[in-house]
Parts: C-alpha cells; sequence; structure tokens
C-alpha cells in the first residue's frame, strides 16, 4: 500500500513537471537557437544574397573600422544617457511627491492615469509628436502666431525629437519603479531620524535615497535598454540623415540582405548592455555597501 | 519649505501629465480636422477621415490579421503560461531561479535583435513570410508574460483547495478544471487582455518576420514612412481607446483582492 502510494508520488511529481515541458520547448526552440544561430551567422559572409559558412571575423572587423558604424554606436549612447538623464531629473520628484505629499486617495488615480497610456500603441503615440513638434505643427504654429519665431521649428528628423519620443514612453517606467520602491519606505524610520534631529535633507540622502537605489536602477537598467536599442521613434521621428545603431541593424538585414553584418552588428549591441548592466551592477553594490 | 516644495510638485506633475496626454490628445483632435495637414488654426469639423478608413480595404484586411494573430498569440501564451505556472506552483525545484530567469530573458532581448534572429531562423526552416510566423515571433516574449502574471495570482492561492478535491474523488486534470482555473481566472484574464495588447501593438518583430502577411502596425509604419496621411489619426485614436480600455480593465483585474 505504501509503496503504492509512493510510485504515484513520483508519477505525481514528474506528471506536474512535464506541464512545464510546452512553454520551455517554445523558448529553447523559437527564442534560444534563433538566438545562437545569428551568433554563428555573424561569422559567416554574405555573398548575393546568401549566407555562406565560411569562419571569418571580418564582419566584426567592419563594424569597428566603419566610421559609419562608429558614429551611430556613439549617436545611440548621447542620446541614451541624454534620455536617461531627463527621465532620471523628472521622474523621481514625481515618484517622491506621489508616495510623500499626494494624500492616500488620489494616488490611484494619478497612477492610472498615468499608465492608461503606455499601454497604448507606442508607434502611434511616438508619430503623433511628429504633429506636434514637426515644422508645421502645433507648437511651431503657436510660436509664429505669438510672433515669437519668424522660422518654423527644426525639431522634426533631429535626435531631439527621437529623445522626445523615447522620454515619452519611458518617462512612466521610470515613475513607476520609482514609485513602488519609495512607496514601500518605512514611515518609521523617517520619523526616527527627525526625532533624533535630521533636517529634511539629511533625511534624503542618508535614508530615502539610499532605500530608492533598488528601484532607480531596475528602471535604469529598463529606460538604457529601451533607448539605446529601440528603432520606432529613431525611424520615425529621428529620420535617416543621422542614422543610430539600431537603423544600423535593420539597414543592413532588411534593405542589404547582408544578414552576417546585421548579425555582428546586434552582437556588437548585446556586448554594449551587458557592459553596461555590469556597469550598473557594481555602481549599486557600491551605493547599497557604501 | 513645505509649501514651496508642495507647489514645485504640483508643476511637475501638472506638466508630466500634460507631457503624457498631448500626443493622445493632438491625434483625437486632429482625426476630426478637415485640413489634410495637422496645422493650426482649425479648419473644420469633418468625419472624413473614419470613413476613409473603414472603406479601405487593405486596411480592414490588415486589422482582420492583426486580431487573428493577437487572439491567437494571447491564447496559447495562456495555455502555455499556465502550464507553466502550475508546474512551478506545485513542484518548487532547484534553479528554479536560473530557470525563471532565463523565461524573462526574451523580454529583455531588443526587439530588433528577436526579430532579425526569428526572421533568419524560420527562413532557414521555410516558415517565414506568414501570420504564423507573426504568431510563433510574439508567442517567444508574450508566453514568459503570461507565466508570470498567472504565477504571481497562484502564488495566493491555497494548495489546499485542490487536495481537497483530490480527497473527494477528482482527478488531476478535473482538479485543475474545477478548482485552479476558477480561481486563477482573474490573473488568467488579465495575461490573456495584455498578451492581446503587446502583440496587437508590436511593429518590429512583425515587420521582420510577416513578409507580404502585413499586420495593422505593420501597415501604419509604411503608412507613416510615405509621409502624412490624417487616415492614421483616426486608426490611432480607435487604437488608443481600445486598446486603453483593455489596458484598464486588465488593471483592475490584477489589482482586484483575492477573492477567496
Amino acid at each position: 500500500m505504501k509503496i503504492r502510494l509512493l510510485r504515484s508520488e513520483a508519477l505525481r511529481n514528474r506528471l506536474d513537471l512535464m506541464a512545464l515541458l510546452p512553454i520551455s520547448g517554445w523558448e529553447v526552440f523559437f527564442y534560444l537557437i534563433p538566438l545562437l544561430f545569428l551568433l554563428i551567422i555573424s561569422f559567416w559572409t554574405s555573398k548575393d544574397y546568401d549566407l555562406i559558412p565560411t569562419w571569418s571575423l571580418s564582419n566584426y572587423q567592419e563594424v569597428f573600422s566603419n566610421p559609419l558604424f562608429r558614429k551611430a554606436f556613439l549617436w545611440s549612447v548621447w542620446i541614451t544617457i541624454a534620455t536617461l538623464l531627463i527621465t532620471i531629473s523628472v521622474a523621481y520628484p514625481f515618484a517622491y511627491g506621489l508616495a510623500f505629499v499626494v494624500p492616500k486617495k488620489y494616488r490611484q488615480v494619478i497612477l492610472i492615469a498615468i499608465v492608461a497610456p503606455f499601454w497604448t500603441n507606442y508607434l502611434v503615440r511616438v508619430y503623433s509628436w511628429q504633429l506636434i513638434i514637426g515644422g508645421n505643427g502645433i507648437i511651431s504654429q503657436s510660436l509664429i502666431a505669438l510672433g515669437l519665431i519668424d522660422t518654423p521649428l527644426q525639431i522634426l528628423y533631429t535626435h531631439v525629437a527621437t529623445s522626445i519620443g523615447l522620454l515619452h514612453f519611458l518617462i512612466t517606467v521610470m515613475i513607476l519603479n520609482l514609485y513602488s520602491t519609495l512607496d514601500n519606505i518605512d514611515r518609521s524610520l523617517i520619523e526616527a531620524a527627525s526625532d533624533l534631529g535630521a533636517g529634511p535633507f539629511r533625511c534624503f540622502f542618508w535614508i530615502i535615497f539610499p532605500l530608492s537605489v533598488p528601484g532607480l536602477a531596475i528602471g535604469t537598467m529598463f529606460v538604457f535598454i529601451f533607448a539605446f536599442t529601440d528603432f520606432i521613434a529613431p525611424s520615425v521621428l529621428g529620420g535617416g540623415t543621422k542614422p543610430v545603431f539600431s537603423q544600423m541593424i535593420v539597414d543592413a538585414a532588411h534593405w542589404n540582405a547582408n544578414y552576417p553584418m546585421a548579425s555582428a552588428l546586434s552582437a556588437v549591441m548585446l556586448l554594449a548592455i551587458s557592459a553596461f548592466l555590469l556597469l550598473l551592477f557594481r555602481i549599486v553594490k557600491g551605493i547599497i555597501k557604501g | 519649505m513645505r509649501r514651496t516644495g508642495r507647489y514645485i510638485f504640483f508643476a511637475i506633475l501638472g506638466l508630466v501629465l500634460l507631457f503624457i496626454f498631448a500626443p493622445i490628445i493632438t491625434i483625437v483632435v486632429f482625426s476630426f480636422n478637415v485640413d489634410k495637414f495637422a496645422s493650426l488654426p482649425w479648419k473644420g469639423f469633418t468625419l472624413a477621415w473614419y470613413s476613409n478608413l473603414l472603406l479601405d480595404a487593405n486596411i480592414i484586411e490588415a486589422l482582420k490579421k492583426s486580431i487573428i494573430v493577437s487572439i491567437s498569440v494571447a491564447l496559447s501564451s495562456c495555455v502555455l503560461g499556465f502550464l507553466g505556472a502550475y508546474a512551478l506552483y506545485r513542484r518548487p525545484f532547484k534553479l528554479q531561479n536560473v530557470y525563471l530567469a532565463f523565461m524573462i530573458s526574451p523580454l529583455a532581448v531588443p526587439w530588433v535583435i528577436l526579430g532579425l534572429a526569428l526572421a533568419v531562423f524560420l527562413t532557414r526552416l521555410d516558415m517565414e513570410g506568414s501570420l504564423v510566423s507573426v504568431w510563433i515571433s510574439h508567442t517567444v516574449f508574450a508566453a514568459p508574460f503570461a507565466m508570470l502574471i498567472i504565477r504571481a495570482r497562484m502564488s495566493g492561492l491555497d494548495s489546499r483547495f485542490e487536495e481537497a478535491s483530490w480527497d473527494l474523488g477528482a482527478n488531476r486534470l478535473m482538479a485543475i478544471w474545477y478548482v485552479v482555473i476558477p480561481l486563477t481566472l482573474p490573473g488568467i484574464i488579465a495575461a490573456f487582455l495584455l498578451t492581446f495588447t503587446i502583440s496587437f501593438d508590436e511593429v518590429i518583430i512583425a515587420w521582420f518576420v510577416c513578409g507580404f502577411e502585413e499586420t495593422l502596425p505593420v501597415k501604419i509604419y509604411g503608412m507613416i514612412r510615405s509621409g502624412i496621411n490624417p487616415t492614421i489619426n483616426a486608426i490611432g485614436s480607435i487604437i488608443f481607446i481600445f486598446t486603453m480600455s483593455a489596458a484598464v480593465l486588465s488593471q483592475i483585474l490584477i489589482r482586484k483582492p483575492r477573492d477567496s
């Protein structure tokens, strides 16, 4: 009797874990293998739109020596850092106010107001900035009507426009991350600190800020990856005159059908992301320990 | 000090909300404008762009394809995600964190790269350029997402409910069908709505793998590239209202406290 029970128990265990198979199989077959294959063909070459399995580093040499790629890479980094800094400096006071200033009953409404557009079509949202910041757009037209400027604004199809499109999406991400950590801070810690004579500034720098670092780090991670790799905002708002790195990948793959080149560019992009994440991890570790 | 801090905060709050809603309001307002270019002054009210949209067979066709793909993605993601979440819920195992990290990683890989990898891979298998390839590709990131949402809901589920039903004579499948699924239903519905929304919105992966079977976002992307076209404003307005309601609904379902 006991043995039979045990056997059915073991069988049960196995059956339960079998439920993990479909999703794992899907991810291995349609995610892991394609990514590994991409890595492999980055060492191949392309001739007449065909892949030729020769092992060489020529694609990587091209990526690092071609000034076009180097410029695109630097532009991507530049847009990403600018977007990240603006996101943090706007989202931090916002999340702080939401967690510590706004009465509880209004918080939910404000959160839903911020989150609702977040789920709507990113492409259309990016496009609608064309209507606002374009030469014939609302801002430009209003400023001309008010006599503040003579010629239409030249923001659209620049990196500033790209950054505006990214900010519109990423500010929400950062606010949500920061708010959830700030809201979890134990209020008695702050009270204790002020009872012991700490002013608002010392309270902030010694208690609130260090405790908000995890949320800040996760938000930064997301903002960095998204801003660095997004293709929609650069192609719809940034235009094609000063392409960023993701546009280089799409150009190589889609327009030139040079998949090995596109793969090598992708590998470099993934490498850059990993390097940044490693750096971020180190900094966060330093702050939390120090 | 307190008061100035408060004023600064409310100023930031107002500006951020304005910034976030500006594009949405703009696109809805200009979808009713007579002028072909979205510029001031206002030229008059029209529904012409909406009727253009309804009469454009290509757009309606793309919309149909998008809905088919998104529903398939949401369904397959919920099935795969539910099974995965159930296995992790019943039998936690060693290295579970490593496994979860692997399952979450598709959400962190840039979509340009995921699209490229799938385009190359599916071409090798002669499976590219169809709605099936879009479905496969979207499920890659939607299924783990659904698994995380359903798992979060399931973690609040008392395992004794299911065990009680076994003692009362239910077999495993009956217990899942009559006990586990009803109790995690809000999570499953939320996962369905969110994966539907993400798939319905996704452009770049679909653009890489869809070939000539353009989904709606791919179609819109093509229209944007070919220049100003107020019909885009009309589509955008409809999509905004549609996805915003789905998103708000799923938010409410996720937040709702346990009813058990």
